[in-house]
């Protein structure tokens, strides 16, 4: 008897890392409203990322209505600090149930305290300027309250994309593009920084695709920012995701040396 | 006899007194390739320039298309599918602002008439008199242009005063010139405005009929509402109006963030806008027989 509890305890113990790494983590796609792309773009894109995720055994869920900001708004609160990774996939829209209208919240707002824990927590934008807003709710403020950098913009169109070493097992979908409003990486401040910048111009000073990361905190991901464009949004992202959570799985070994066959097998 | 022969010029000149009562004509400098005509109307101050009656190409050919496979590469062929076909279109003459309205006139109206616009950013940097007016919303345009006597133009009247009859791809020819218009990267080291320019500033750029900024500066609205089929349903050829509703209007021009392929006469765009920033320009039919 004593033998089965000492070997159900030594079971426990040995599970709890793993439910520390696999449970927490979750990721949830809205398209409720979108801009740059149609909604019916956006949810067959959507779809092609749940199917992708959930086939690497990622928990996913998808809210594909107006409706649905409210629970959108619950699960960012329910996940924020929770200890895992969490990435919210977003089309050109950003709901003013999670960052109010009109950059009257510029601090604190529930999307904004959610990539500001060392969850590491996500914003994956395709699409439209990140956090624009329908009809121009934030306009260029959306993006510097979320990274209180007062200058930065997510102007330019037909920037080339070429994509990076580090695309090419990150993101094996993705291919040379011509982004609408590619991230300027030359405007990047405070402890942000590139984590993987998966395609960029020739100087380096635009990307799309690229992770940003704010020091040890949240990140901020645009893929594909184009206007109408027919590019593999979905399984970009879904690529994307993969990579972090395989790279919180396995973490530290699984950097970006890294084979994308060996962060497949850790899914 | 005699009566007669003086009687008819004297009844034309009447007709245009009273049409252009406040009107003042000039002849401008020759812009672009063909002589300018233009008028100022009062109520705004503003410069029109003349664009003819007659046809012109609208849309996107399939020689274009095979330009734009050099210098669009990224691009995907289907991106360009609701400019085509290319067609002949004859519209009648008119007169159109030769540049965006400005601040200066859309806080005219504003005060004159206590409109209170949906989203009109007037604000920090785009509202400077002399820049063009950023008015988000179609409806605070439409209202200007009745405030101001005038309309917005159809998209068919837009492309035409932009590109002339010839089918160019830009309003000052073929061949892609950064300098030739308010159009950047963002840091103004390209055309010397970090975001929107003073009105004007790209004579070089002007088009055939002399109307500027027609690539570039802002996004304009025309009254046509989008459907991004409706090249293929064969509408009319003479003054078309566009599809009886849409999703959303057209948007033509590109925008000072705006770079070789969206600020093609050709282009349109249409649905939710988004980031673009747009503004307007306004037209006024020509007398009948000019």
């Amino acid at each position: 008897m004593r033998n089965i509890f000492l070997a159900l305890t030594l079971i426990a113990l040995m599970a709890l890392p793993l439910t520390h790494v696999f449970a927490a983590r979750e990721v949830v796609i809205y398209t409720g409203i979108t801009q740059w792309i149609t909604k019916a773009a956006a949810d067959e894109q959507a779809e092609i990322c749940v199917g992708m995720l959930e086939e690497a055994d990622i928990a996913v869920t998808w809210y594909d209505s107006d409706g649905d900001v409210g629970d959108l708004a619950d699960w960012m609160e329910s996940a924020t600090g929770d200890d895992g990774l969490d990435i919210c996939v977003l089309y050109g829209d950003f709901p003013p149930e999670i960052y109010p209208e009109g950059n009257t919240q510029t601090d604190g707002s529930i999307a904004e305290t959610f990539i500001e824990t060392t969850d590491g927590d996500a914003f994956i934008n395709h699409a439209d300027y990140m956090f624009w807003g329908l009809a121009g709710r934030n306009e260029e403020g959306g993006l510097k309250n979320m990274m209180d950098i007062d200058d930065i913009v997510m102007w330019d169109d037909d920037t080339a994309m070429t994509v990076t070493g580090e695309a090419s097992f990150i993101a094996p979908s993705l291919t040379d593009f011509a982004s609408d409003r590619p991230f300027h990486v030359d405007q990047l401040g405070g402890n942000w920084e590139v984590e993987v910048s998966l395609a960029q111009n020739d100087d380096g000073t635009r990307a799309d695709p690229i992770i940003v990361r704010d020091g040890n905190l949240g990140r901020l991901i645009p893929v594909i920012q184009t206007n109408g464009g027919d590019e593999p949004k979905g399984a970009v992202a879904a690529e994307i995701i993969t990579y972090l959570m395989g790279l919180v799985a396995v973490e530290p070994a699984g950097k970006l040396s890294t084979t994308w066959a060996d962060l497949k097998a850790v899914q | 006899m005699k009566f007669k022969e003086v009687k008819i010029p004297f009844v034309l000149l009447m007709f245009m007194l009273l049409t252009f009562a406040c009107r003042e004509r000039a002849s401008a400098p020759l812009v672009g390739t063909l002589p300018i005509q233009t008028i100022t109307t009062p109520k705004d101050e503003a410069v029109m320039v003349y664009v003819p009656a007659g046809e012109f190409l609208m849309g996107t050919s399939d020689a274009d298309i095979e330009y734009y496979k050099q210098i669009f590469p990224l691009r995907r062929i289907a991106r360009f599918d609701n400019e085509r076909p290319q067609r002949t279109v004859f519209v009648d003459a008119f007169y159109i602002d030769k540049y965006e309205v400005t601040n200066k006139q859309y806080k005219q109206f504003l005060t004159e008439t206590g409109y209170k616009p949906k989203h009109y950013l007037d604000r920090l940097p785009y509202n400077a008199p002399n820049l063009p007016a950023v008015v988000l919303e179609w409806e605070d345009a439409v209202a200007y242009t009745v405030w101001a006597g005038k309309r917005l133009p159809t998209e068919a009247e837009w492309e035409k005063a932009a590109r002339g009859t010839d089918g160019r791809i830009w309003p000052w020819g073929n061949e892609w010139d950064g300098t030739k218009l308010s159009g950047n990267d963002g840091t103004g080291l390209k055309d010397g405005y970090k975001e929107t320019a003073p009105v004007g500033q790209f004579p070089q750029g002007a088009s055939p009929y002399g109307a500027h900024d027609m690539a570039g500066n802002l996004w304009e609205w025309v009254s046509d509402w989008y459907d991004p089929d409706y090249y293929r349903t064969s509408p009319p050829n003479i003054n078309p109006k566009g599809p009886e509703t849409g999703d959303g209007h057209v948007l033509k021009g590109g925008g000072w963030a705006e770079n070789l392929d969206f600020t093609r006469c050709a282009n349109r765009l249409g649905g939710e806008p988004g980031s673009l920033l747009r503004g307007f320009r306004c037209v006024i039919d020509a007398p009948p027989g000019e």
